[in-house]
């Protein structure tokens, strides 16, 4: 088949962006896939020895590694649930109630956005070690009712609950931000209408908010999860010595232990996990076309 | 079925005052039009109703309940919105039966209503449909549908016929009213098309800047309108200023009326609001002129110069001078006189209005 | 349509691979210069933050090499240095050290005349980029002098990126240096191409104004058991893998627990490491159950603060009394306000703490390598040497000069007080001089987070 003028210059076009794609994410992740095996093509070892060794390590009962990996989904799940939910919730209360308050402080609102995740993380620290405002209020309260007997430790904790404060303190913006407009989208007059019909408002945010934002639901918590999942300077601050999100354990290796090969390792469990929970989030959202408000 | 009572009820936004009514009652079964300019305030008071939008003071009844502080998913009303608001991601028959599914009635109750109402409103065929597969008319009726299937006390209705064109609306019209007279409910039509509430209502309340201006019949609206916006929003009305020089026939409230330009004019005039010595404007419709073949030495016999003429097919459309006073008048298309041309004509004087300024 | 799609994906293959190729060239060849890094955690020290320098190669000079650098007299090579005219040390630390090492570059340059260009960064980096630089076959450099201590030195010198020269024997001033650190650090056998050039250290610090040396304390580690179950919740260590603080602890605890002869110097294998660790050692018990055993009476047991600052913070705040600490982060710490002098009182425990000798290496490619030797012999004099104590709160590698130390600063609170550990010079000829071994204190740090951590 001849290839026509017009077909040129679209792939005139399309060229940066083939080279910049292949560059930037096909050879990286061919290099992290290949280290994981011990073949390195740039950088360390040039002496390629194909070993499994890494997978060994990595796969083997009781290792730390595969723990990190579900500690990492599961804190992320976590985190991004409670964003998703309240971010949600709160973008339904700005639609339906439209405080007036909302322009002023909007701006303020947007702050998390702002704030470079590093920054983040350490201004939760401050406010979450055991000496933090955020720390003696929250334990001097809950010791006051009795639930606890000595102050929990909130931040570098077992369970992710530092981690849990900073993710969720940015991916709420984020998924405020995101939900707000599909909402102002739907029509108001339809929420008049449920009301008329009965509804309260409950029932308006089950049957009429979700239905009609179903799809930006599923692409922000999609979004917020494999984000969550992937940043580092959060988890490497506000968690624990255990356990530890994967993509800490990488840096520790790399930074600490020179090991490479169980770094590419965790790299390609992490590609491996994102990627599926991305494949299983985006086939459910692609898949028909989208029918929102009218 | 209930009627509805407004009292005292006063709403404002910021400085702009929306509705202010002291006092309006919807009888029972009567199809009521809240008719008047975008802005007026008319929508407001219909959510007012509905409980969408909550008064600054007064109160709310149906029938003799209170339902000021009442939710308005409690209120039982049906309602129809300009835009009709039908569910995107619900089938027609869904979108009928969101309603009934909050109440939790069985599925087979739930059918047969769905059922009744479709065929009212002459829908059944479009059950599995949904509303963006519809046409603006069809669309219409499912609102229509939506709201009464839940058995209202009251019908609203806010504008629901401006999206349609013309002749779907003139043909809507009538069935709207139909349905309503079958069914007997309680309505409040709002809407800022006159000719349709004339259509449409028992009644209607004209409202301006959020006060009500006057209520009455579509008769009496049009031929006795009590103050100048009513006269002017009603109807093509030009106006004649001038000051009473002395009431001529008390009985018939005939009086006359001279202008600044020395136009002498009789007019009929509410006498309890229009006194001797009253600035007055004459109220002057296309209807109130007839032409004369000559000069008729009678009262308001008047020459007068074509300005304007425009042939609408059924009519010729004129603006008229006499004096300074410009005029609108109609003839049948066989009279087709033109601009610059001068003719005699005869207001009458039982039909013009004089309102006091 | 297909053969659209094949032609697109081929030639984006081909000018991808020639534009890659292009660019991994052209970085590691001799043009175009390097830029330089972000902020990272170091073990040693806290968070840095990096310059970018331009430079290009100095212009041709008489080489010195590996073979004429023995035979060449100091004299001689005190003159190429100044003929070379330049030397660009790179270091890493705290602000404090920041400061520290530009002041000593700005004050040799005043002395020599040699200009001195001081970049503060991060031991990774610095050393990745001389590593890749020997790995593309980079003849010539931009780094003279680097500051290193043992796991970045051997990675640099097993890839063949250090300067393959016996500093020891011909740097004048490393004769001031204690013997077994000359030739090794963390036990890893440098050969004298990496010369110590401070100390840093830790100790156990404690509430001065709350407890009383020996008698409130646990003189030695056989007393700490004991003394974390009469004051529990009062003790803690930083998680290794965060902070120097702890694993140079953990490391001194091994070697009391196990014994110094079973680390001094034996080669490291995974298997022996294993075979020591999880054999019993005191108490009956492992290192590993010890340590937990420990845990139980820590303050918030099974959260460790992780790093050096974290840690120090709680002591700061009073939440705990006793904690291994670097000397240098506690005299940084009181320096800046955050830490109550009145507080800080500083001893080594019995056996005694083992602490790493850090120091400089010069890279294979370093474009002015005389220079570089005059600044490290400069950095060794007893002069220099005796200002370390009182700008960053660490030892100078040679024991002589610390008679150069002002007494003031030998009184300050953070120096140890028990004898022999009070007097550098004593502490150095009669008291135990113990190395970590990097190798094992690295498998150690990697099991605590298995064995210790996760339990």
């Amino acid at each position: 088949m001849r290839v026509t003028r017009e077909d040129l210059i679209s792939i005139i076009f399309l060229l940066p962006l083939y080279i910049f794609i292949i560059i930037m994410v096909f050879i990286p992740i061919i290099n992290v896939i290949l280290g994981s095996f011990g073949i390195s093509i740039f950088g360390e070892q040039v002496n390629a020895t194909f070993t499994l060794a890494g997978y060994k390590e990595f796969l083997a009962p009781e290792s730390p590694y595969l723990y990190s990996l579900f500690f990492t989904i599961y804190v992320s799940l976590i985190a991004t649930i409670i964003s998703v939910l309240a971010g949600y919730l709160f973008a339904v209360y700005l639609t339906v109630k439209k405080p007036p308050i909302w322009s002023k402080i909007s701006t303020v609102m947007t702050i998390p956005l702002f704030t470079p995740y590093i920054v983040g993380a350490f201004m939760w620290w401050t406010l979450l070690w055991p000496r933090g405002y955020l720390s003696l209020l929250i334990n001097g309260l809950l010791m006051k009712l009795g639930v606890v007997h000595e102050p929990i430790p909130l931040v570098n904790d077992p369970y992710g609950i530092g981690i849990l404060f900073g993710e969720v303190w940015i991916r709420f913006v984020i998924a405020v931000a995101i939900f707000y407009g599909p909402l102002q989208m739907i029509n108001p007059e339809l929420i008049d209408a449920a009301r008329s019909l009965g509804a309260g408002t409950w029932t308006i945010i089950r049957k009429i908010f979700i239905p009609l934002t179903k799809y930006a639901l599923i692409a922000t918590s999609a979004i917020i999860l494999l984000a969550t999942m992937a940043g580092v300077s959060i988890p490497l601050i506000l968690g624990g010595s255990w356990p530890q999100f994967l993509n800490v354990m990488i840096y520790l290796d790399v930074t600490t232990r020179f090991n490479y090969l169980m770094a590419y390792t965790s790299g390609v469990f992490y590609i491996i996990a994102s990627a599926t929970l991305g494949y299983l989030f985006f086939r459910f959202t692609t898949r028909k076309v989208v029918l929102q408000t009218r | 079925m209930p009627r509805i009572l407004l009292k005292d009820i006063v709403k404002r936004y910021g400085k702009v005052i929306a509705a202010d009514i002291p006092y309006l009652e919807i009888k029972d079964g009567e199809f009521f039009g809240l008719l008047g300019p975008s802005g007026s305030g008319k929508t407001t008071t219909l959510r007012i109703i509905a409980g969408l939008t909550k008064p600054d003071k007064g109160r709310v009844y149906i029938g003799d309940e209170d339902i000021t502080d009442v939710p308005p998913e409690k209120r039982n009303l049906g309602m129809v919105f300009q835009s009709w608001a039908l569910f995107p991601h619900l089938t027609v028959f869904e979108n009928i039966a969101f309603g009934l599914r909050l109440r939790k009635l069985s599925e087979e109750e739930i059918r047969k209503r769905v059922k009744w109402a479709a065929e009212l409103l002459q829908i059944s065929e479009l059950l599995d449909r949904y509303p963006h597969q519809l046409s603006g008319g069809q669309q219409q009726r499912v609102a229509v549908a939506r709201a009464i299937v839940l058995y209202p006390r009251a019908l609203l209705f806010d504008e629901p016929l401006s999206n349609l064109d013309a002749k779907l609306r003139e043909q809507v019209r009538f069935e709207l009213r139909r349905l309503q007279k079958e069914l007997k409910i309680t309505s409040v039509y709002v809407t800022h098309d006159q000719a349709e509430a004339f259509a449409i209502c028992d009644r209607i309340a004209v409202i301006n800047k959020g006060k009500i201006q006057q209520i009455g019949t579509p008769e009496e609206i049009y031929n006795r309108p009590e103050t100048v916006f009513v006269a002017e929003f009603i109807g093509i009305t030009r106006f004649i200023k001038g000051r009473v020089e002395d009431i001529v026939d008390e009985s018939k409230g005939i009086i006359r009326v001279l202008t600044e330009d020395g136009l002498e004019l009789y007019s009929w005039a509410n006498l309890e609001k229009v006194k001797k010595g009253s600035k007055v404007f004459v109220a002057v419709r296309p209807d109130f002129i007839s032409l004369v073949s000559k000069e008729l030495k009678e009262k308001n016999v008047f020459k007068a110069k074509v300005e304007l003429a425009t042939y609408e097919g059924d009519v010729m459309d004129y603006e008229i001078r006499i004096g300074q006073w410009r005029l609108r008048f109609k003839t049948p298309p066989m009279y087709r006189f033109q601009p610059g041309q001068e003719i005699y004509v005869k207001l009458h004087e039982d039909k013009l209005i004089a309102i006091k300024e | 349509m297909d053969s659209k799609l094949v032609i697109t994906a081929t030639i984006v293959l081909i000018v991808g691979i020639i534009i890659g190729w292009g660019i991994a060239s052209a970085m590691v060849s001799g043009k175009v210069q390097t830029v330089t890094t972000t902020i990272t955690q170091t073990t040693g020290g806290t968070q840095t933050v990096t310059t970018t320098i331009t430079q290009t190669a100095a212009p041709g000079v008489e080489k010195l090499n590996k073979k004429n650098v023995y035979t060449l007299s100091w004299d001689q090579i005190e003159q190429l240095a100044k003929k070379e005219g330049q030397v660009v040390w790179y270091g890493f630390g705290s602000t404090y050290e920041r400061d520290f090492f530009t002041q000593l570059c700005q004050n040799f340059t005043a002395e020599t005349g040699i200009k001195c260009t001081y970049v503060h960064g991060s031991w990774f980096d610095t050393v990745q980029k001389i590593i890749s630089e020997k790995e593309a076959g980079k003849e010539t450099g931009d780094i003279d002098v680097v500051l290193a201590w043992s796991k970045p030195f051997a990675m640099a010198y097993e890839a063949g990126a250090v300067w393959d020269v016996n500093l020891a024997e011909i740097i004048p001033n490393s004769k001031g240096i204690p013997f077994v650190a000359r030739y090794f650090h963390d036990m890893y056998p440098t050969n004298g191409r990496h010369l110590p050039i401070l100390a840093w250290w830790v100790g156990f610090l404690y509430r001065r104004d709350l407890y009383k040396y020996p008698d409130d304390l646990p003189k030695s580690f056989d007393e700490l058991l004991d003394w974390v179950k009469k004051h529990p919740g009062k003790f803690t260590y930083c998680d290794p893998n965060k902070g120097g603080s702890g694993h140079t602890f953990l490391m001194g605890l091994a070697e009391w627990f196990y014994g110094y002869d079973k680390f001094a110097f034996v080669k490291f294998t995974e298997e022996h490491a294993k075979e020591i660790f999880y054999s019993k050692g005191k108490y009956g018990m492992n290192f590993w159950e010890y340590l937990n055993e420990l845990e139980k009476y820590l303050y918030q047991p099974g959260n460790y603060p992780q790093g050096n600052k974290a840690t120090i913070e709680l002591f700061e705040a009073g939440e705990v009394t006793l904690e291994p600490m670097w000397i240098s982060i506690t005299m940084q710490e009181v320096k800046s306000g955050r830490l109550d002098p009145n507080w800080v009182g500083m001893y080594i425990p019995e056996p005694t703490m083992p602490g790493p000798f850090d120091g400089v290496f010069i890279p294979f490619n370093a474009p002015h390598k005389a220079a570089a030797l005059v600044f490290i012999n400069w950095l060794l004099s007893n002069k220099v040497q005796a200002l370390i104590p009182q700008k960053i709160g660490a030892y100078p590698a040679v024991t002589e000069a610390w008679k150069n130390v002002p007494d003031e600063v030998k009184k300050q609170p953070w120096w140890p007080i028990n004898p022999p550990y009070n007097d550098l010079i004593k502490w150095r000829e009669f008291g135990p001089l113990w190395f970590r071994h990097a190798d094992y204190m690295f498998w150690m740090m990697k099991t605590w987070t298995d064995e210790v951590a996760r339990k």
